[in-house]
């Protein structure tokens, strides 16, 4: 009899070691989530996007020994060519279906106070979700924002409408500042004046010399790119790093930034400039700077910024370095999820939670 | 239960009796020595680091040292883990044949101990043993990787922890086979058996799609389901020592699962040797 309760314990303990081994099996075997990828070149659909998106005609005065004259992007072309200007260029299609994306887009429901943009879309005849295919912002005060606009209507906005060129029109109000713009029934813009908006016009029907785009063709990949000037990225870092700033200002030419936002948002930023001695210190800097705020932040106990500088890393090379940066989608869904929150406890939109996005933005 | 500890205790008297102990430290001190003398790994420049392994530079992006390291930290805990395990098995396939061994077996058994009280006991010693030197080779290499690189992180002796709860497993399951046959020989194979089957049972859940729906799958998921995970909690140490997030339940489980195994092993064992007649 004893015998056999010794067969029993072992079979009543193998089969309880079998259920509790089993417990943690899916998630122990399941295939592992890949590191964040960090977008350092275009890839097969990108490339292929961006040569669907050049529509517009080669320039008038390319050079004559060229025999196959590039087609152009015409958002890319209606940007400032500007070598100080900074450009980032969203692409709203592909942000809207990311995770992330869709978060931001209830913020900005909820900043704006509006359950949906059927709101705009009946005041100015813009679907904001399928109309806007990508949208891209300068420092030169313009925006301009591509897709298909046929049905859009800027005259709500301001009274007067000046056609300007061949297929342009401005949108404006003595004294009133935005204008808007369009240009075909593909490009939209705002200006801070009606000049910004002209200049974008000129440039697309060749009334100006032609100049390369601030953002290459081949460089548009990721979910959103751009380049940054110098002078742009040291005023971001004035407040929490002047030393750096300054450092900055002196050594870095342009700042090229390409951002992946289907999962975890990853952002690579190629920092060039004309000294390639200035930038490996600049890179060397940035790096320690980094491992320092990541041990602060480890012995501070602030996990969530040790887990961001975690992942953050600078990669020097030929006088160049790249600076990646990822920002783990648990931690923008704890930042951006508070909008939703905010409009459940029927706060005031803009009205910050205590405790809130404070610590988070840092 | 003072009994139990008691013939543990023995046996790790006896084990220093036969200079076991002596030959344990010294394999381990040899393949630390060796380590030490052919790990060419140098960090330099501070908190920028450029690390040398077997002299080539590793790529140099700037981040702090024990982020670089991380991949060296999650090399060493496989080779603790598994080299661990493995040194285990066959360090120890001979404790429970000696045991059992004519002459000795009858002198035990004529002593007032009960018959799970002595096969409980020589558990017990051989897991204190193989947990003795598990942290000592893991605090040798912890302390190796310490002194090279200047990064120091107990997380290479958590692997060598896991891997003495992993090891309870598979002495478990040599344990009951030398009681059915003494034999050294058989007991390391049932200890390397369980070793192999369990890094099987670890990816169970992927290795299933190769088989067949229906009958085939079926079998292989129950066979699995009651082997040990080994490879789940060599990753899983492999992850605590290159500080990636765990879920703490979930390693709760399998430590427990693991541990459970073991002792039904042992019961097994025992259930057996309350019927042989010495």
């Amino acid at each position: 009899m004893r015998h056999r309760a010794w067969l029993l314990a072992a079979v009543v303990l193998l089969g309880l070691a079998a259920w509790l081994m089993a417990r943690g099996d899916d998630k122990a075997t399941s295939a592992k989530k890949p590191r964040v990828e960090f977008p350092r070149h275009p890839r097969g659909p990108e490339v292929e996007r961006s040569q669907r998106r050049r529509t517009l005609p080669p320039s008038r005065e390319v050079d004559p020994s060229q025999e196959q004259k590039p087609r152009r992007d015409p958002l890319l072309t209606a940007l400032p060519t500007d070598k100080a200007t900074s450009v980032v260029v969203f692409e709203a299609s592909a942000i809207k279906e990311s995770p992330a994306g869709k978060l931001w887009l209830d913020c900005m429901l909820a900043n704006l106070d509006m359950d949906s943009f059927e709101e705009i879309e009946d005041e100015f005849g813009i679907d904001v979700l399928e109309d806007i295919d990508r949208i891209a912002a300068s420092s030169g005060a313009l925006v301009v924002a591509s897709g298909e606009f046929p049905s859009a209507r800027l005259d709500s906005l301001r009274g007067s409408r000046r056609a300007y060129g061949a297929r342009g029109a401005l949108f404006e109000e003595e004294g009133r500042s935005p204008v808007f713009g369009r240009w075909g029934d593909g490009l939209l813009f705002v200006g801070k004046d009606a000049q910004a908006i002209e200049a974008a016009i000129d440039r697309l029907e060749d009334k100006v010399a032609p100049a390369p785009p601030v953002i290459p063709e081949w460089a548009s990949y990721g979910d959103a790119y751009g380049v940054l000037s110098a002078d742009d990225v040291a005023e971001l870092l004035e407040g929490s790093a002047p030393d750096i700033a300054e450092r900055l200002r002196g050594a870095v030419s342009q700042v090229e930034l390409h951002v992946d936002a289907s999962e975890d948002v990853a952002i690579v930023a190629e920092v060039t400039g004309p000294v390639a001695a200035d930038v490996d210190d600049l890179g060397k800097t940035l790096g320690t700077a980094l491992s320092l705020g990541r041990l602060k932040a480890q012995a501070d106990g602030e996990e969530q910024l040790a887990e961001l500088l975690d992942l953050a890393s600078v990669s020097p090379r030929n006088g160049r370095f790249s600076l990646d940066l990822a920002l783990p989608l648990p931690m923008i869904q704890n930042v951006l999820g508070r909008c939703r929150e905010r409009r459940k406890d029927g706060e005031a939109p803009g009205e910050e939670a205590p405790g809130g996005e404070g610590g988070a933005a840092r | 239960m003072t009994t139990v500890l008691a013939v543990a205790l023995d046996l790790i008297r006896e084990a220093a009796s036969r200079r076991w102990f002596l030959a344990l430290g010294a394999g381990i001190t040899l393949l630390l020595g060796v380590a030490g003398f052919t790990l060419r790994m140098d960090v330099v420049d501070g908190a920028l680091a450029a690390t040398r392994l077997f002299g080539q530079v590793l790529p140099t992006d700037i981040r702090s040292v024990d982020v670089a390291l991380r991949p060296i930290f999650r090399a060493a805990a496989y080779v603790i883990f598994y080299g661990g395990l493995g040194f285990g098995v066959l360090a120890c396939a001979d404790f429970a044949p000696s045991l059992l061994a004519p002459g000795r077996i009858e002198h035990l058994l004529a002593l007032p101990v009960q018959r799970w009280e002595l096969l409980a006991g020589t558990f017990l010693g051989v897991l204190g043993l193989a947990m003795a030197g598990a942290l000592y080779g893991a605090g040798g290499l912890t302390l190796l990787l310490a002194v090279k690189t200047g990064v120091w992180t107990l997380r290479p002796v958590l692997a060598a922890l896991l891997a003495s709860v992993t090891f309870a497993a598979l002495y478990g399951g040599m344990l009951a086979a030398s009681v059915f046959a003494r034999s050294a020989a058989l007991s390391a194979a049932t200890g390397g058996a369980l070793f192999l089957a369990g890094i099987v049972a670890g990816y169970r859940e992927r290795l299933a799609t190769f088989f067949e729906p229906g009958a085939p799958r079926a079998l292989f998921r129950a066979v699995t389901s009651l082997l040990p995970r080994v490879s789940t909690l060599a990753d899983t140490s492999a992850d605590l020592a290159a500080s990636a997030p765990v879920e703490a339940l979930d390693l709760a489980s399998q430590l427990a699962g693991i541990a459970v195994f073991g002792l039904a092993a042992v019961a097994f064992g025992i259930w057996r040797f309350e019927q042989k007649d010495f």
